[in-house]
């Protein structure tokens, strides 16, 4: 499996995801500072309470940037999925002595380990720099507590994986459709849409819970759907 | 008896929904033979070796490749199997050896002779370009190049001498030829042209809508000739 994975690593330029998460990070970088900025801007404002607060912004921040990542994510899917199954190509890999399953399976592994990875220091860089710039010019009214340091290890590591599990589901809609589009529609959409749900719960811990095991669940799914249409695909 | 034969099908069935596309297809092909696959534009000769390899199910029949029954023994047979399906497609972004070093690793093998390969295909000197920069002559030439680098014992190869000029087309005759008498390699090759295939073949198959009118073995038409 580990030769497999390396194989897709060597077919599929990973420098290219690796730049792009350096400058998802430099952009995102900015966005934190507007979000703590922003209840500045009025403080009379009740809108703007949404962004008061340490907790209130590293849930909004976390789940934005969980949107970027799933949305990075399917575009890897693009490429090392719904490319290679939906072209000719697919004709080459499929005369290989190797089970259809486990190709498809190092495939997965590959993209959702990078999303994970990539993810998980993106948001631990950010936070660092901003934390430490917060102790030193402070924009939010608060002081940094064990409590917080603790909910940006937790936050970020859900949504870390949600984004991973939600890149599963849109590459599965995507495979189903043979779309490169499709897939990354739907990545943004299901982001979309789930950030609206939860969102306003983030605050709390169960609805989180909750969210990160729906997302589990659907991504196990998906990815046992795909795996049997590709096992008994006819190219 | 079966040991002499590299591909052995019997009766096999086709349907595309619901229509008949390969009818009780038998085939017969003898270890360290060429045989020519002959057929018109939608006979059906690239849906008969995609199902060789495995990439179409048949909806009958049985197939037996190098003594193995295709269902059983997957792996095993594909391992001995060479292919070029329709056009070769290849990793655009990398090099001619990239492509081949990869494709080694799926089959399998650790150390390989790729320039000498590329060699035998006149592609010598070549394996650092991208694909990309490839003419269509050459990504034939380097999809010929992959079908037979893992060493196979059967090459499968649909129409592979379209995209060549006739030097080409020469070159590759003889690599052919070569490949069954060094090699020891059996091949199966299509073409919808006869004279494309009859300096090299020794039986020719001629299919016609699904159908495998008649396996002529051209050395006895030879030897007929000769006793006359
Ligand atoms: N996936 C498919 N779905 C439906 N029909 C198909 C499919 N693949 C092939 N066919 C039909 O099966 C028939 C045989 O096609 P095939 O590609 O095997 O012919 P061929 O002998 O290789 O022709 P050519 O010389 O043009 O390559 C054609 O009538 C084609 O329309
Ligand atoms: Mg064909």
């Amino acid at each position: 499996m580990f030769d497999l994975m390396k194989l897709e690593l060597k077919k599929n330029n990973i420098r290219t995801y690796i730049i792009s998460t350096f400058v998802i990070s430099i952009i995102m970088l900015g966005f934190i500072y507007l979000l703590a900025y922003l209840p500045q801007f009025d403080p009379n404002d009740a809108d703007l309470e949404l962004f008061v607060g340490y907790n209130n912004i590293i849930s909004l921040f976390s789940v934005i940037n969980m949107t970027v990542f799933c949305v990075l994510s399917s575009v890897m899917y693009s490429r090392f999925v719904i490319e290679e199954y939906s072209g000719d190509r697919v004709l080459l890999l499929f005369s290989y002595p190797i089970k259809r399953r486990k190709i498809f399976i190092s495939k997965l592994m590959i993209v959702s380990l990078f999303t994970v990875i990539a993810m998980v220091l993106c948001n631990f860089t950010i936070f660092a720099f901003f934390g430490v710039s917060e102790t030193i010019y402070p924009l939010v009214n608060e002081s940094i507590t064990l409590e917080t340091i603790t909910k940006v290890i937790k936050t970020t590591f859900i949504m870390a994986v949600s984004a991973a599990c939600l890149g599963i589901i849109a590459m599965g809609i995507g495979f189903i459709q043979k779309s490169i589009p499709a897939t990354i529609i739907s990545a943004f959409l299901l982001c979309s849409l789930l950030c609206n749900i939860v969102a306003g719960t983030l605050t709390s811990d169960a609805p989180v819970i909750v969210f990160l095991a729906i997302t589990i669940i659907g991504a196990i799914i998906v990815s046992s759907i795909v795996m049997k249409k590709n096992s008994c695909m006819e190219v | 008896m079966t040991n002499g034969l590299a591909v052995k099908t019997i009766d096999l069935v086709k349907t595309f929904d619901g229509k008949e596309v390969i009818k009780n297809c038998n085939m017969t092909v003898h270890k360290g033979s060429i045989y020519g696959f002959l057929g018109a534009n939608g006979a059906g000769k690239t849906t008969v070796f995609k199902m060789l390899i495995g990439l179409l199910i048949p909806n009958a029949g049985n197939i037996e490749i190098l003594g193995l029954n295709r269902v059983d023994k997957e792996n095993e047979i594909l391992k001995n199997i060479g292919s070029i399906i329709e056009t070769p497609m290849f990793y655009e972004h990398l090099s001619a050896r990239e492509n081949l070093e990869i494709h080694l690793s799926y089959m399998g093998i650790l150390n390989s002779n790729i320039e000498g390969t590329l060699e035998m295909v006149g592609l010598k000197g070549t394996g650092k370009q991208p694909v990309s920069k490839f003419s269509l002559g050459m990504r034939q030439r380097l999809g010929i190049a992959r079908a037979i680098i893992h060493n196979p014992q059967l090459l499968i190869l649909d129409e592979p001498i379209n995209g060549l000029d006739p030097v080409g087309i020469r070159q590759m005759r003889e690599l052919f030829l070569e490949l069954v008498k060094n090699h020891d390699m059996t091949i199966l090759i299509s073409s919808h042209i006869l004279s494309e295939i009859e300096h090299i073949a020794d039986t020719i198959g001629v299919i016609v809508d699904g159908q495998i009118l008649e396996e002529v073995s051209l050395s006895s038409i030879k030897d007929k000739f000769l006793m006359d």
